[in-house]
């Protein structure tokens, strides 16, 4: 309790003094005084971060190459919306015919071994095979059921193109952004042939500064301001990564472009009042508000600055609070005391 | 001698009328051909050296440039004074050498020194010496208006079409041009593109230096031929700078567009004009010393108007200020106070002379002496001002003075020889009088010798004073032994010529009055005695000042706003000013306000300080009868403006108070230290002080502290992981605030500077001190820090000016003096800062302005004055082998100086340097009239031998001579005295005191001459 009132008191004397220099309407004579009303803001602009269109590992869709292909020919661009089971590709070259049989053959393999095992199967149960020899036929299933597995979903987003046995068509596994590099080279098995970025994983990723990293709410690029949705717990240097909520659909930035985004940080008792406002006594920034029949300096913080506003914090709420917006420095100047001739 | 020239005169008068006609015609043309000004040159010989130093504060310009080139300029010879202002950004050091130094030896001086220091200064100091100009060279002045041009299309067209154009007219040293925009194409990088890429700010900057570029390759030979190579990289456009390829890896190609915004912006802004409370841009046409005003002002309008065809659609060269204008009008008074002084001069000789010839005779000498008078000017290189053409209608009265002697001495020789040779007699006659009328002459011309001495400014306006006036009086005389003679000869006719019934009948009242004071003098003697005191009592109720203000007809209003103003704020602040001024006071036709600095930085204001020039409309449409009321009117409106200082001048007077003291204002106290804080409160106190000064108006101190600045200390141990110097930070941070430029385009004649910026109204725009901290920033290897990682940004205190006088540091405190003068006023300042102002030790305190060189004037002349008194001694005594007799024709002297202090205090003026002029003038005139009456008895010692007898008649006789020159004299400054126009404040003191000292000295030589001979005589004899 003594606590709460000591420190209801040391607020109390922090406005007073915040409020100490005032000047009476009456002694600026012809000076024009035009009032704004501060609007109570919860959010700041700070200094622009650099962000990235992008998305966040693991949300893409990636098709991996099943062998090595000599010849690729995309039939969509990077970047271009594709919907599920478009062509987005042509592997070209005699391996494709390989592949085909390849699967052919795992298809038959994986049947037979299928066959195999399901026939030992009861022969294990009663113990009619060996243990040694049940493990090979399993190894031998599960080994050609996988391979032919992931053949078979390869294949699953092969169509048929144009008859050529050196060409497969392939076809984009779902509704979504691709992506590829177009100048690699030769491609082998495992390597990916595109991305499938779904649209809602498409969002901004920043940087930003580490003193104001966990106040930042949204980033603002352009017309688009995205909600923060995720900030990393660690920094890397001075930053920590970022990443905002997904891009609306007005939103028409680029996957992989580069943009400029103002960070719009997050604070409490601020307002945003024109920049006319704003003066400096000794080291404190100030804005002349009305009491009564006389203005009085409020020492406000410059928080950020918006086209032709700043937003300020200050003790006082100035919501509402007639403010004045000009002769802001021959006021000044009286309480200088300039002017006294 | 001068027989042999009054015989040779006589026998070869047609020679002699040739060479008259020869003069005449030198003195017509001289007069045409002659440079016309409102003043003589009144500037010292001075160099002034301007430096800018981006991004300095005051302190550390000073103590990096400012000291570091003072001291090296403290070792040149011949200088007088070295002072210096240094603000933020730029430092203005101003070097004073004594009279007569060469303009061109000295300005070579001052280069070489600092050429030898150049390398010791900071890395980005621009500047050097200034043009070759006065304080009183910027005598044109205009804004350029087109509603359909913004601001920077028209700072462009000044820039590059008007400015060189002006610069080409004989005169012109400079073009000074202010407000606008001036045009740059704008980079402004974008930190997370250079960083996505891998560039940093120094390869940016590099790249475009690099490319931007034509070079010679050499010459290849082919066959016969030889063919010059040259690389060709010169940027042309905008389009051109923003497709420039900053950076090729693989097939990805950064273009500066990709990396930076590219467009049109404009220099950091360090002042602003406004004309009446809208934004507009001037120039202000700056003439070379010593050139003629009316001719670099006649040579600027002929290329204006040559220039306006070829200006856009509807543009206005709107002219405000224009010296021809003041020089027209200051002429036109002080030439009708000529002519009019020449014909009250030629009528009162008639008057006197009761023959139209005879007068005619005798003012053949002003015309002839006038013209003489312009040839001799020319040869001495003097213009035509209100000074030298004022010291020539102070003469006008005197100069008939020979000529009357000669004349009426002809006259009555001729009535009472009439069986003689008339030439003979003419020569007689002339011969007769050669003596005294030369030691007369002589005597004038020593009186005015005292003015020669006059150093500073006063001896810059007297000077031509004295120098007009000796050449008249010596020309007068010269014609009075030559042209007089043969004019007599020719025109005057057969017949006696009598004395005018009015003269007679003056005499016979004179010879009456005269014998009753002889006889009871005690009256006369009491009367004079009572005045003689009463005028030493006047004189200490006048008034005393340096000089007269001249009405220049505009009105220039100074105004000092807050400190830390930003322009913006300033100029909107100076646009309310305006309004109300043009809503309210209606003999204003328009405003030009300069607020901050000019582009060449001879007048480095601060972004609070303006200028507000007025121009007015024609007097007769005013509601009030004086400029002082109008001014009033002005005040009670700027009253209405609190938290603003504000204080009234002229355009020359400004100038010229700031070439005296570095300031402006009638007075200004120099309070010297170390510490600037100290300094300023003390100055402070003494402005405080001086407040309460009756008298005191527009007291205004300097502000050259509270200084404001945003320090940003690098944290070196993370800065350098980066390979971010201080330096490195700062031309970053120069990119980000005020720009840098990096090169420029060239299209055609105009140079458009290529700088690094950041767009004021874009989101990267840095507008707060939390912007600048969390500025993220594009470090030399291409990674990315905010600032405040790199730095501590933290405020600062420091001076805002620093100025400095022969290298020690001083505060002023600058005040008009009004209702009273300016020599009281610092008497009683001096004595009230004595009593309430405790100095700490190593803090002193100076007068200076006008009060400076109001004291130095009296200084001189107090030393002088008694050499020239002794000079007329001498020549009395050999004139009249007799110490008494001189000393009673000097005992002529109170009474005339008697006459001169009673009229100042009866019309209110102030004993000024031109009064002071006048006085010294009444030395000779007095002096004269007392030799004129003397030597009469003296002459006539053996004729007449009773001598009561001897002082009546000789006085009588004298009477008509004695009034010709005193009231050719008195009457022929009347037009000066009552002159009303610009230019005649500075002579009417003058007119005024000789008027009333002739009128008193009249009198004394009329009545107390002949008693103190009497009694004088009486007593030698017995």
């Amino acid at each position: 309790m003594k606590k709460m009132v000591l420190g209801l008191l040391m607020s109390l004397s922090a406005v007073e003094l915040a409020t100490a220099q005032t000047v009476a309407v009456s002694a600026l004579g012809s000076l024009e005084l035009d009032f704004e009303r501060p609007v109570a803001v919860a959010v700041y602009p700070g200094q622009p971060v650099a962000a990235r269109v992008t998305f966040r590992n693991g949300e893409a869709f990636i098709v991996p190459s099943p062998g090595r292909v000599q010849q690729i020919e995309y039939l969509v661009e990077p970047g271009a919306a594709v919907t599920k089971g478009q062509p987005f590709a042509v592997l070209r070259g005699p391996e494709m015919h390989h592949f085909e049989m390849s699967f052919e053959s795992n298809r038959a393999l994986a049947a037979s071994a299928e066959q195999r095992f399901r026939s030992n199967k009861p022969l294990y149960e009663r113990k009619a095979i060996s243990e040694s020899q049940w493990r090979e036929i399993s190894e031998n299933y599960y080994t050609s059921q996988l391979e032919y597995e992931h053949m078979r979903h390869f294949f699953e987003l092969v169509v048929d193109g144009d008859n050529d046995p050196s060409a497969l068509t392939l076809t984009a596994p779902l509704a979504s952004i691709i992506d590829y590099e177009a100048d690699s080279g030769e491609v082998e098995e495992g390597d990916s042939i595109a991305l499938f970025i779904p649209r809602k994983a498409i969002r901004l990723e920043t940087a930003l500064p580490s003193a104001i990293g966990a106040d930042v709410t949204a980033l603002q690029a352009g017309d688009c301001v995205l909600d923060i949705e995720r900030v990393s717990a660690m920094t890397d240097g001075f930053f920590i990564q970022a990443w905002t909520q997904p891009l609306p659909q007005d939103c028409s930035l680029m996957l992989g472009q580069p943009v400029l985004a103002l960070p719009l940080v997050r604070t409490s008792s601020a307002y945003r009042v024109p920049k006319s406002a704003v003066f400096q006594i000794e080291r404190e920034s100030h804005v002349w508000v009305r009491r009564g029949d006389s203005l009085a300096a409020v020492a406000v913080t410059v928080l950020g600055a918006e086209r032709d506003a700043y937003v300020v914090r200050s003790e006082v709420p100035l919501a509402g609070v007639d403010t004045l917006i000009s002769s802001v420095s021959a006021v000044q100047g009286v309480l200088l005391g300039l002017g006294d001739e | 001698m001068l027989a042999t020239l009054i015989r040779f005169s006589l026998t070869q008068r047609v020679f002699i009328g040739i060479l008259v006609l020869a003069a005449m015609a030198l003195g017509v043309r001289a007069w045409l051909a002659l440079p016309v000004d409102a003043f003589p040159d009144i500037a010292p010989t001075q160099v002034k050296i301007i430096l800018k130093a981006p991004g300095m504060t005051a302190e550390e310009v000073e103590q990096q440039v400012t000291q570091v080139i003072e001291t090296e300029l403290l070792g040149i010879p011949d200088q007088q004074m070295l002072r210096s202002t240094t603000k933020y950004a730029i430092t203005d050091i101003t070097l004073d050498f004594r009279d007569g130094t060469d303009i061109y030896w000295a300005r070579q001086q001052v280069n070489e020194r600092l050429a030898s220091v150049r390398d010791s200064l900071p890395e980005g100091i621009s500047g050097g010496v200034a043009p070759m100009s006065t304080p009183l060279s910027e005598m044109f002045m205009f804004t350029v208006e087109n509603p359909k041009m913004s601001l920077m299309e028209r700072r462009h067209l000044l820039d590059w079409e008007i400015r060189p154009a002006l610069r080409t007219v004989p005169g012109v040293a400079d073009v000074n041009v202010l407000g606008g925009y001036a045009r740059t194409f704008q980079v402004s990088p974008k930190p997370a593109m250079l960083a996505q890429a891998g560039i940093s700010m120094e390869t940016l900057e590099q790249v475009i230096r690099e490319s931007n570029l034509n070079l010679g390759a050499g010459r290849l030979e082919q066959g016969n031929d030889t063919l010059v190579v040259r690389t060709e990289g010169r940027i042309e456009s905008l389009q051109e700078l923003a497709n420039l390829v900053v950076k090729a890896e693989g097939l990805q190609i950064y273009r500066l567009a990709d990396v930076a915004e590219v467009n049109i912006g404009h220099l950091a802004r360090y002042g602003a004009v406004t004309r009446n409370g809208g934004e507009t841009t001037e120039a202000l046409i700056i003439a070379l010393k010593n050139s003629n005003t009316g001719e670099v002002v006649a040579g600027v309008k002929r290329k204006l108007a040559e220039l306006q065809p070829s200006l856009p659609p509807g543009t206005e060269i709107n002219v405000f200020y224009d010296r021809a204008t003041l020089i027209d009008t200051a002429i036109e008074t002080i030439s009708n106070a000529l002519f009019e002084a020449i014909a009250i001069v030629v009528l009162l000789l008639a008057l006197f002379l009761g023959n139209l010839r005879a007068a005619i005779v005798v003012s053949l000498s002003l015309p002839l002496s006038a013209l003489a008078t312009f040839y001799l000017m020319s040869i001495a290189g003097l213009s035509a001002n209100l000074m030298s053409l004022g010291g020539l209608v102070i003469a006008i009265g005197m100069l008939v003075d020979s000529s009357v002697v000669v004349v009426e001495n002809v006259v009555t020789t001729l009535e009472a020889r009439k069986g003689l040779p008339r030439l003979h007699l003419i020569y007689r006659a002339c011969k007769d009088v050669a003596l005294p009328v030369v030691s007369g002459t002589a005597i004038v011309l020593i009186v005015f010798s005292p003015l020669l001495t006059l150093t500073g400014l006063e001896g810059k306006l007297f000077t031509p004073v004295a120098v007009t006036i000796v050449f008249a009086m010596s020309v007068s005389l010269l014609l009075s032994m030559t042209v007089v003679p043969i004019a007599s000869s020719l025109l005057l006719g057969e017949k006696p010529i009598a004395v005018p019934k009015w003269v007679h009948a003056l005499q016979r009242a004179y010879r009456g009055s005269l014998e009753a004071v002889i006889v009871k003098p005690l009256a006369v003697l009491a009367i004079f005695a009572v005045l003689l005191v009463a005028s030493g009592v006047m004189f200490t109720f006048t008034g005393k000042t340096f000089m007269p203000v001249l009405d220049e007809g505009d009105i220039i209003v100074q105004l000092e706003k807050s400190p830390s103003i930003s322009l913006p704020a300033s100029v909107a602040l100076d646009s309310q000013i305006q309004r109300a001024l043009l809503e309210r006071v209606p003999e204003i036709r328009q405003i030009v306000a300069r607020t901050g600095s000019d582009e060449i930085g001879l007048d480095p204001m601060g972004l609070n300080e303006t200028d507000i020039f007025m121009e007015l409309e024609p007097a007769s449409q005013w509601r009030f009868a004086t400029k002082e009321a109008l001014i009033e009117a002005i005040r009670e409106v700027l009253k209405e403006y609190p938290g603003i200082n504000s204080g009234f001048t002229q355009p020359i007077q400004m100038r010229v108070s700031e070439m005296l003291t570095g300031s402006s204002g009638d007075l200004s106290i120099k309070v010297f230290g170390s510490d600037i804080a100290q300094l300023a409160m003390l100055a402070d106190r003494v402005a405080a002080i001086t407040r309460d000064v009756a008298g005191s108006v527009d007291v205004q101190t300097s502000s050259i502290d509270g200084g404001k600045f945003l320090s940003v200390d690098v944290h070196a141990e993370v800065a350098q992981r980066f390979g971010m110097s201080t330096l490195a930070l700062a031309r970053y941070l120069r990119t980000q605030l005020e720009g840098l430029q990096v090169s420029e385009i060239i299209e055609g004649k105009k140079r458009t500077p290529i700088v690094f910026a950041t767009d004021s109204s874009g989101p990267a725009a840095l507008a707060s001190v939390n912007d600048l901290r969390q500025k993220v920033m594009v470090m030399p290897d291409g990674r990315q820090a905010p600032l405040y990682e790199l730095a501590d940004v933290d405020y600062r205190e420091g001076p805002l000016i620093v100025e400095r006088e022969r290298g020690n540091r001083f505060a002023v405190v600058t005040s008009n003096v009004a209702g009273r003068d300016i020599v009281g006023f610092v008497e009683e300042l001096a004595a009230t800062l004595s009593e309430q102002l405790v100095l700490p030790s190593g803090y002193r305190l100076e007068f200076g302005g006008e009060f400076e060189s109001q004291q130095r004037a009296t200084r001189n002349l107090l030393l002088v004055i008694p050499a020239a008194l002794l000079l007329i001694t001498i020549i009395l005594f050999s004139t009249f082998g007799s110490m008494p007799k001189a000393a009673l024709i000097l005992g002529n002297i109170p009474f005339a100086i008697m006459g001169g202090l009673i009229a100042l205090f009866v019309t209110g003026e102030y004993l000024s340097v031109p009064a002071s002029v006048g006085l010294i003038a009444l030395l000779g005139v007095a002096v004269l009239n007392g030799v004129v009456m003397v030597s009469y008895f003296e002459q006539t010692r053996l004729s007449v031998a009773e001598l009561h007898q001897r002082i009546v008649q000789g006085s009588v006789r004298r009477l008509r001579p004695v009034l010709m020159t005193a009231s050719t004299a008195m009457f022929g400054l009347m037009p000066l005295a009552f002159a009303t126009g610009p230019g005649a404040e500075i002579q009417k003191p003058l007119a005024i005191v000789v008027i009333g000292g002739l009128l008193t000295s009249t009198v004394t030589t009329l009545y107390l001459l002949p008693l103190f001979y009497y009694y004088m005589e009486r007593r030698h004899h017995g």
